[in-house]
């Protein structure tokens, strides 16, 4: 016998993969952004005052297309599921196992859209370090998708939710990322701001800084943290 | 007709039981409830709910719980049940419970039996007993036939009728109802009123909000909503 949170993480995952949606853009929005908008970043980038090259900036639209979909779809899993996760607390299924299942369902997800997300880099561009990219990646799904959970607290609506995770998307991306050359504290506190500086320099074979590692663990484990407070606070409406 | 399956009305294992059957099995004091709408800005509001329900309730019987709509019934059902937290008061409740809400609260892209698996792992039945019970409820009431669709796929009262099931299937020692037969049809109506009235004289107890005054005859016990207070009325 399985155990409960395994069963209600199959459970979102079969939510997930049963919405037809969710599968055109888990295909979909990977390549689009990496084969559509390769050539246009670094036009961007010269015009929002930053100076990517179109094969770091390629990197970092792989990297915004796992980001998105993670974030968007681990906010509308928990909107779905919470008056069901409701009624399994109320049958007697632990908070934990609850809060286990969603974060379990949220890695599975975080990893899906990186590895989608990835592929399709490694297949169309020079990577020159593929893991530390992959890693970047990781990272900013990861945090993502705690984003994602963690907006929940506060929004309940599904239109209102997309349209804050793309406000959010958007900052991280135009403001806050290597795209505008966004650099100093203010840059720092964007969501993605340190694993965004990580792919570009995996993309390109530059080093970069073992702080920016450890900020983003740290800004995952904030996210991460707000997460089972979510949890708990939905399952009580 | 008569239910003459023995799953169906088979009662918990002795240790299980509720060791006083005379004692309340259940018993709500002084509840109060309020939902606040931007209440902290000018033109908000408070809406007061429930202003002190108290009742108890003695196992094996059958409750009615009317009142108009609005009047606080679901509310008063989500506080026993844990899924809302009352703002004042207490809820004591001892033996196992099972709840089936008005709107059905289920994953809607699972198949039947991948819910029934799932609360069964809420309810901590082992798989054998599960699949047994599901089996007997497919049966009972008729909708073994839509087991591998989507739940967003079934119609009303199929929904209602894996609804009522998943709020049955780990023998509850007390039921709270929230019209538990909306869409069925007669004859699922029927079966509905008779499993309930044969699991009553078995023991357990129900709490079932109703709007139907020929139901009147099934209860032992009317309680009506009213201004916030829950108050017992002739059966």
């Amino acid at each position: 016998m399985a155990s409960p949170a395994v069963e209600v993480a199959f459970a979102n995952a079969r939510q997930y993969a049963r919405q037809p949606i969710n599968l055109v853009l888990l295909a979909l929005i990977p390549p689009l952004f990496i084969i559509a908008m390769s050539s246009a970043i670094g036009t961007f980038s010269d015009v929002l005052g930053g100076n990517l090259g179109e094969r770091a900036g390629t990197g970092l639209a792989g990297l915004w297309a796992a980001s998105l979909l993670t974030g968007a779809a681990t906010f509308f899993i928990l909107r779905t599921s919470v008056r069901t996760d409701g009624r399994l607390i109320a049958a007697g299924l632990r908070s934990s196992s609850l809060g286990l299942a969603h974060a379990t369902t949220a890695v599975a997800l975080a990893t899906v859209t990186t590895a989608v997300s990835f592929s399709m880099l490694m297949l169309t561009q020079d990577v020159s370090k593929p893991a530390d990219l992959f890693g970047a990646i990781l990272l900013a799904t990861l945090i993502y998708a705690a984003l994602g959970i963690a907006l929940a607290w506060f929004i309940e609506g599904d239109l209102e939710g997309s349209f804050v995770i793309i406000l959010v998307f958007m900052l991280d991306a135009f403001v806050g990322g290597p795209l505008g050359g966004g650099g100093g504290f203010f840059a720092g506190l964007f969501p993605v701001h340190f694993p965004s500086e990580i792919a570009v320099a995996s993309m390109v074979g530059a080093s970069y800084k073992a702080e920016w590692l450890a900020w983003s663990g740290i800004y995952l484990l904030l996210l991460a943290g707000v997460s089972p407070l979510v949890i708990w606070w939905r399952s009580r409406q | 007709m008569t239910v003459a399956d023995p799953v169906l009305t088979k009662q918990p294992a002795p240790s299980a039981r509720v060791t006083f059957p005379s004692a309340p099995i259940l018993r709500v004091s002084d509840v109060h409830k309020s939902f606040r709408r931007h209440s902290w800005l000018p033109g908000g509001r408070v809406n007061q709910v429930l202003r002190g329900a108290s009742f108890a309730i003695r196992p094996g019987k059958m409750i009615g719980l009317v009142g108009e709509n609005g009047s606080g019934k679901s509310v008063l059902l989500k506080i026993i049940v844990g899924l809302m937290k009352a703002d004042e008061g207490s809820v004591e409740l001892s033996g196992r419970l099972g709840y089936c809400p008005q709107i059905p609260l289920l994953y809607d892209k699972l198949t039947s039996d991948e819910t029934f698996r799932l609360f069964a792992h809420a309810y901590e039945l082992d798989d054998a007993y599960a699949l047994e019970r599901a089996e007997h409820f497919y049966e009972f009431l008729n909708f073994g036939q839509f087991r591998g669709e989507l739940i967003e796929n079934l119609s009303g009262g199929t929904k209602q009728k894996l609804n009522l099931a998943i709020a049955l299937m780990h023998e509850p020692q007390i039921l709270l109802l929230d019209e538990p037969y909306s869409g069925f049809d007669w004859d699922t109506y029927q079966r509905f009123w008779q499993l309930a009235d044969s699991l009553r004289d078995s023991g357990t107890t129900f709490v079932i909000v109703s709007h139907f005054i020929e139901e009147r005859s099934h209860f032992d016990r009317i309680l009506r909503v009213r201004d916030g207070l829950v108050e017992d009325e002739d059966v």
